[in-house]
């Protein structure tokens, strides 16, 4: 079974062997609004932890998705460019951007796992009332 | 992700609200704070919302907005030492779209002035511009002239195509048609306009009768309410402005593409304020122009976004307001250039260090679906 974890930024990861797979969370996507476009990675690009890996414009602000893990493309969810509101209708689990190997499997530890990301956005709403 | 976990309303002073306020957080809608108003951004979605008010009717609380009435022998008078539009010959009933004008010719906001009688005009300014307007129309009062600011009403739009028909419902006080409005006798004042391009009346209501109003309109399937997001892509998409972003106090009428507001009869008075700077751009051009840019590609180009030319060396403008465009849907923005610019068709445009291709585009970029009386317009 994968193991998912979290970003404090708001990705998830699924982790089976030395292949993951990436998407943003429902606290994500509640916070974009209505997505209206998806830039994702080209297959067999190369990934660096933290850095930026796809893009999500929603009606209201173009937003980053950062990468969790450094590694290498190896698929691509083009369902996401034929029908971005998938992001909002179900971010954590049709949604997935991109699929890659790790370069560094290590860098798994310092991410959140399911608890703490909840702590992180418990404090918090995407939004009032 | 680029979003932060914190509540993205950080309260420095408390926000204001509107009488619908509760209702909307009853209805579990997504607040914003927007000129120190706490608003509704959205209820369901904004694309449904945008949706529904272009094929039914979509209900906006606009209480934040500034509403007053300037009356009296020379209230016409009065106004004109601010706006370029012709009110005189503005007929009872009318409503004119137009412009308080500063000595520069810069905007200092854009409004809606109704014509009650020839005695009294009610007008409709922005809500982050409203406590200088009516210090600025407070410093212009003449003689008998009076001043009165509508605290004690609130502002609703109803938009769309089932708009007339569900306010018919509820009053027969209906304006007939495009930019007319009616005043009832308790002091309800309901015009044919707005800031969708679609058929729609913006309602002016006491706050009591406003409840109950809302209440019995909320009961038509065809009226739903409507955030702030979605009144935002339907303005873009009918190609208007908003005050702050596409116009502000450096920005000339003839720039914004707004012309039509300074009145022939004006013209050749000579009497508003900034006269020398618009006479001298409607006769040679001003030296920026406001244009619709319309992206090749699918991202979004959005305000502060530099336009170059052709080449890609030079920067000819600036987009000033742009987003997603759910009836056409793909991107659309607005922005000014260097008016030599607007006959050549392509641009690019530098979206996150990619320079992405463009083509300049008439406005509005969705018709405009409002219903016009045909007789001669007043205002030229």
């Amino acid at each position: 079974m994968a193991l998912r974890k979290y970003t404090k930024d708001h990705e998830w990861i699924d982790v089976e062997g030395n292949l993951a797979v990436v998407g943003i969370t429902n606290f994500a996507q509640l916070a974009l609004g209505d997505v209206v476009y998806v830039e994702l990675p080209k297959v067999g690009q190369t990934l660096e932890k933290g850095k930026e890996s796809a893009v999500v414009e929603s009606v209201k602000a173009a937003s980053d998705v950062f990468s969790p893990v450094s590694g290498v493309v190896t698929k691509i969810n083009e369902a996401l460019v034929a029908d971005p509101a998938l992001v909002n209708q179900s971010s954590e689990k049709e949604a997935w951007f991109f699929e890659l190997k790790l370069s560094s499997p290590h860098e798994l530890d310092s991410l959140l796992d399911d608890m703490a990301y909840r702590d992180l956005t418990s404090g918090s709403s995407s939004h009032e009332g | 992700m680029g979003i932060d976990t914190l509540s993205h309303i950080i309260m420095t002073k408390p926000e204001l609200e509107t009488p619908f306020t509760s209702l909307h957080v009853a209805a579990g809608a997504k607040l914003t704070p927007f000129a120190g108003f706490v608003m509704p951004l959205q209820f369901s979605s904004i694309l449904e919302e945008h949706e529904h008010t272009r094929t039914h009717a979509g209900l906006f609380d606009i209480g934040h907005m500034g509403q007053c009435s300037v009356t009296g022998i020379r209230a016409c008078e009065t106004l004109e030492r601010l706006v370029p539009t012709d009110l005189r010959a503005l007929p009872q009933g009318r409503m004119a779209y137009s412009v308080l004008l500063n000595n520069e010719g810069g905007i200092e906001d854009d409004v809606m002035i109704l014509k009650v009688h020839e005695a009294e005009f009610f007008l409709i300014v922005n809500a982050s511009r409203k406590s200088h307007d009516f210090e600025l129309i407070g410093e212009q009062l003449l003689p008998q002239v009076g001043l009165k600011i509508h605290r004690d009403h609130t502002l609703l739009a109803l938009q769309g195509p089932q708009a007339a028909d569900a306010l018919s419902r509820l009053t027969t006080l209906l304006p007939p048609a495009f930019l007319t409005g009616l005043k009832s006798e308790d002091e309800m004042i309901i015009s044919r306009s707005g800031y969708t391009g679609e058929d729609g009346f913006e309602i002016s209501l006491p706050i009591p009768q406003a409840l109950d109003f809302v209440e019995e309109l909320a009961k038509f399937s065809d009226v739903k309410w409507c955030g702030l997001g979605a009144r935002d892509t339907l303005r873009l998409e009918a190609g208007l402005c908003l005050y702050g972003q596409d116009i502000d106090t450096q920005t000339s009428p003839v720039e914004a593409g707004l012309s039509f507001v300074v009145s022939r009869s004006r013209r050749e008075k000579k009497d508003f304020p900034g006269h020398k700077r618009i006479l001298a751009e409607l006769e040679k051009g001003p030296r920026r122009t406001r244009v619709g840019i319309i992206p090749d590609g699918k991202l979004i180009a959005r305000t502060g976004v530099e336009i170059y030319e052709q080449a890609g060396k030079r920067c000819i403008g600036k987009i000033t307001s742009g987003g997603y465009s759910p009836t056409r849907k793909g991107p659309i923005s607005m922005g000014y250039i260097e008016t030599a610019f607007t006959e050549v068709g392509d641009v690019l445009l530098k979206i996150r260090d990619r320079m992405e291709p463009a083509t300049l585009s008439s406005l509005p970029f969705v018709p405009h679906k409002t219903r016009r009386l045909y007789t001669k317009p007043a205002t030229t």
